[in-house]
């Protein structure tokens, strides 16, 4: 048995390697620098304790981002967790039609570079020669320079980062929700139980580890991609109105070299990440996961 | 007609309709990319263009070194990819083959990694990278990405539907473990790792985050970086070469999607199913 | 040198017993059943064998060798696994001959061994098909044949013929019967089904509990059963039992007395209460009472056809009878009476056979030690 103990031993060892040297020890190193004050140059680093921490908390920019990220994680929710759960739920109940062919052509957008998307959709939303615009002056109406407006900067940047999560989204949901048992389904069917309870009442509970799965997905993998597009499109801006909790941490450490507020920024990503996943523990317990 | 029949329709409608929005920005610019600038700006919302030409990807080729670009893309992705899927089946196979103290936290941790966000990482590895000598070079871009906890996940899920019969008879064959991994396991598996490897493909092609903190020389550059110097906003007047750069850029994933579909489809549908 | 020898052996799981001091020793080529219902222990003493699964403690030799520590692959024995356990990527070919290209058997020597088994079992044509392209009872044969094709000292088969309906199983049965005498192995064989064991098995060892309530020729086990678990597991309808009083050699249930006579006076003098025992196929029914006949009412019967089944109750006891041309009504009165030699007598707290009128029957098989007879 030592023999397999060794043997398991050396087969893990390339991916346990490359984790131990670019996930767990930047991990920690990250958690280190976060304890100090640090321009990535210069040969001293001042330890400032929980100095970072207590300056970010206090200032009201981060305050701001904060609001940013919430407001992302909410749009996101919204156009790729809940819009998704119903149109997978229509799809394995009231459409049965054509599922293979919208799974496949969903997904197709989640395969195209956030720098292609950002690139096309500044383009389509050209606040004087893209077609959202003419069309909207044939409507008389004005559009807004949307990257120069707060508020709406969040709703473009969100809406260019779902059209990379989306189709990824609603495969995987439509997955979870296809797998509820039809039997339990007819059954209600046959007691006249109306669709939308169905939905919310035998669907929305039996497909939830799923459902818990991708809500926090959601928001970790969204807050991340969205990086390219404020990277791309708005460095963040106006007046930081696009800036979200990773974007900013790069910004502090890779535009204004404050390594360590910008890693104490990532650690407090990484904790809010880590409380997500936290609560989808306590949500999913008991059912199959990742050890069953 | 039925209420039911209507209701389907109405769905179908939305659906439809969805799938236009979602399908519009690559008809967007793949007709504009073929549009003269002029023609492009008189008639953006045209989606056939009445007068195609090529003369934006020609443009595109005699500014960029495109080959260049795409080599120094392909060949990230290529390692990335490769390495991802051989330390992915190894990790995935001692997972499922053998039983060894601390298996279960081990495996929790490394899938954990799954949450981890890049901005808690980048720093050090940017400072590793540097201090081993790779900054702005490709093997610099693709030595933190050798390895990914989804491919462990995807593939040990794979995995763990053989069953185990059929590997006891092969350990009854006096077969090796690394024999039986090749012979039967690998086999079995194929399209969680195909779908795994494309999905690592697409991912580090379309890669743009640890690229752009890594590379600064032209001559390194990949494809989203190339692109990136058409965004600026002085890019305004070469509308038609960045749609058409896009394009370019779109081309390989699109195609290996198109290939693959199946697979990659039917991976992830199982996926979600167990988180 | 094919003897399987069990030393001891016991089988835990983190503290729980699933198998516990189990002996057993198997002939060079003999047929070995391994019966017992579900969760009693079979397979894990197949795994053990085939070295799946470590031995706790005591010894296993295979051909006189000691193998606990020896790896499966270097046990020289072959398995057939309840699903067959095919390659699904391979051809039947592939199939057949993948343990031969991975020990390295010269090529010549792998198409002399195919083209045997492939003939012996009747899959020619089949070669390049994919397992999920094979019937059941195809699949069966491929699995059997890739184990014969490995020629090695021991084969093992677990619940073989489970996943096939009952008309293929009796052909499958006979042919894996005829392919194990051609190949001179030691075989052992795990079933839950009492028909099988008893028609393929040159000796039965029947486990409950993980461990052996029996060990012996099917005609023994049937004939004479060691225990109330092996009279009532063996046999359908099952065996009757019923608790029973003793006086002056006389035996009472259900109100009922008779004398069984003979030497059963002797082995039941000191005793007060014993099990009774009689196989439905061996009470005889009879519409008048005769001499040591016990009154009895019919409750019900079931025609199967060749056979009826009479249920009757004497007094509270409740007695099964079967035979062909037995024909009563429910409600009616009838007379059982029960041959001498062809009943069986256990303790009635231990439930070990206490023995039998006529010791000479067993010499058919006498070679064969009665071990768990303890009187």
């Amino acid at each position: 048995m030592k023999n397999m103990n060794v043997k398991a031993f050396l087969m893990l060892l390339p991916s346990l390697s490359v984790f131990g040297a670019f996930m767990f020890w930047p991990l920690a190193r990250t958690f280190y620098i976060s304890f100090f004050e640090w321009n990535m140059v210069s040969p001293v680093k001042k330890f400032v304790g929980l100095g970072n921490y207590a300056a970010l908390l206090g200032s009201p920019l981060v305050h701001r981002v904060l609001g940013n990220t919430a407001a992302y994680a909410l749009i996101l929710l919204a156009v790729n967790f809940v819009v998704p759960y119903v149109l997978a739920f229509v799809l394995s109940q009231v459409v049965k039609r054509g599922r293979a062919l919208y799974k496949g052509a969903f997904f197709l957008p989640s395969v195209i570079s956030l720098v292609v998307g950002s690139m096309i959709y500044t383009w389509i939303l050209n606040p004087i020669s893209g077609p959202v615009a003419i069309a909207a002056q044939r409507l008389g109406l004005s559009a807004p320079i949307w990257s120069k407006t707060e508020g709406a900067v969040i709703v473009v940047l969100s809406l260019v980062t779902s059209w990379k999560i989306f189709g990824y989204n609603f495969i995987v949901i439509l997955g979870g929700v296809s797998g509820v048992s039809s039997e339990v389904i007819e059954a209600a069917r046959v007691d006249n139980v109306p669709l939308w309870r169905i939905f919310t009442d035998i669907v929305l509970p039996m497909s939830s580890a799923t459902g818990v799965y991708l809500f926090v997905m959601t928001v970790v993998q969204g807050m991340q991609f969205l990086f390219t597009p404020i990277r791309v499109l708005t460095m963040g801006g106006p007046n930081y109105a696009s800036s979200n909790l990773v974007y900013h941490s790069y910004h502090e450490m890779f535009v204004v070299y404050r390594t360590g507020t910008g890693s104490a920024l990532a650690v407090i990503t990484l904790l809010g990440f880590a409380f997500l996943l936290f609560l989808e523990f306590r949500f999913v317990e008991g059912r199959v996961y990742y050890e069953s | 007609m039925s209420r039911r029949a209507a209701i389907g329709i109405l769905w179908h409608a939305v659906l439809i309709a969805l799938l236009l929005a979602m399908f519009y920005p690559i008809a967007f610019a793949l007709s504009n990319s073929f549009k003269s600038i002029s023609d492009a700006y008189s008639s953006v919302m045209e989606l056939i263009p009445s007068r195609p030409t090529l003369e934006n990807y020609s443009r595109v080729f005699s500014r960029l070194d495109v080959w260049r670009i795409t080599a120094n893309t392909l060949f990230i992705a290529l390692v990335a990819s490769v390495f991802k899927v051989l330390t992915s089946i190894l990790a995935a196979y001692a997972f499922t083959e053998f039983s060894f103290p601390g298996r279960g936290v081990l495996y929790f941790v490394m899938i954990s990694t799954i949450f981890i966000p890049f901005n808690v990482t980048m720093l050090p590895n940017y400072l590793s990278i540097t201090s081993l000598g790779l900054n702005d070079t490709l093997v610099g871009v693709a030595l933190p990405q050798l390895c990914d906890a989804t491919g462990i996940f995807l593939i040990r899920q794979s995995m763990r539907t053989i069953p185990r019969s059929i590997l006891e008879a092969a350990r009854m064959e006096n077969r090796s473990s690394l024999g039986m991994l090749t012979d039967i396991v690998v086999p079995l598996t194929r399209p969680a790792i195909l779908s795994s490897a494309i999905i690592f493909f697409i991912n580090s092609w379309n890669e743009y985050v640890w690229p752009v903190l890594m590379l600064k020389s032209k001559e390194n550059f990949t494809l989203s970086l190339a692109l990136q110097m058409y965004i600026s906003s002085e890019g305004g007047t070469e509308f038609t070469v960045a749609m058409a750069v896009s394009v370019l850029a779109m081309l390989v994933p699109f195609g290996l999607y198109v290939m693959f579909q199946k697979f990659i489809v039917s991976t992830f549908t199982s996926s979600g199913v167990k988180g | 040198m094919k003897e399987i020898v069990m030393e001891n052996v016991c089988k835990s799981y983190g503290g729980t017993g699933v198998v516990s001091d189990l002996n057993i020793s198997v002939g060079s080529g003999e047929r070995l059943i391994l019966l017992g219902p579900s969760g009693c222990g079979k397979s894990t003493i197949l795994r053990m064998i085939a070295g799946l699964e470590d031995i706790t403690s005591g010894s296993l030799y295979l051909g006189g060798r000691r193998v606990n520590d020896v790896e499966s692959g270097r046990r020289n024995v072959s398995m057939v696994f309840q699903n067959y356990a095919l390659f699904p990527h391979m051809n039947v070919e592939d199939n057949i001959t993948y343990g031969l290209r991975v020990n390295r058997i010269p090529r010549d020597e792998i198409a002399r061994r195919k083209a045997e088994v492939v003939n012996m079992l009747e899959l020619s044509g089949l070669e390049g098909r994919k397992p999920r392209e094979l019937s059941g009872g195809q699949k069966q044969r491929v699995a059997l044949a890739r184990a014969v094709a490995k020629r090695s000292d021991f084969l093992l088969l677990d619940e073989p013929l489970s996943n096939l309906d009952a008309q293929l199983r009796e052909h499958a049965r006979k042919e894996l019967v005829k392919v194990h005498e051609k190949s001179g192995a030691t075989m052992v064989y795990v079933t839950h089904d009492q028909v099988e064991a008893m028609t393929v098995g040159d000796r039965i060892a029947l486990l409950s509990g993980g461990t052996v309530q029996m060990f012996d020729t099917p005609s023994n086990i049937y004939n004479r059963p060691a225990n109330v678990f092996t009279a009532k597991f063996i046999g359908a309808p099952s065996c009757n039992i019923a608790p029973a009083r003793v006086k002056g050699g006389r035996i009472s249930f259900g109100g009922e007395w008779f004398a069984p006579g003979g030497r059963w006076r002797e082995i039941l003098s000191g005793r007060s209460e014993v099990r009774f025992g009689a196989r439905p196929e061996h009470v005889h029914l009879h519409t008048d009472a005769r001499p040591n006949s016990v009154r009895a009412v019919v409750k019900y019967s079931e025609n199967y056809g060749n056979r009826t089944s009479v249920f009757t109750s004497v007094g509270e006891t409740e007695i099964a009878v079967s035979g062909e041309d037995i024909c009563f009504a429910p409600g009616e009165t009838a007379y059982l009476s029960f041959d001498p030699d062809r009943i069986h007598l256990f303790d009635a707290d231990t439930e070990e056979n206490i023995g039998y009128p006529d010791d000479t029957r067993r010499g058919e098989d006498d070679e064969f030690i009665y071990k768990h007879n303890v009187a």
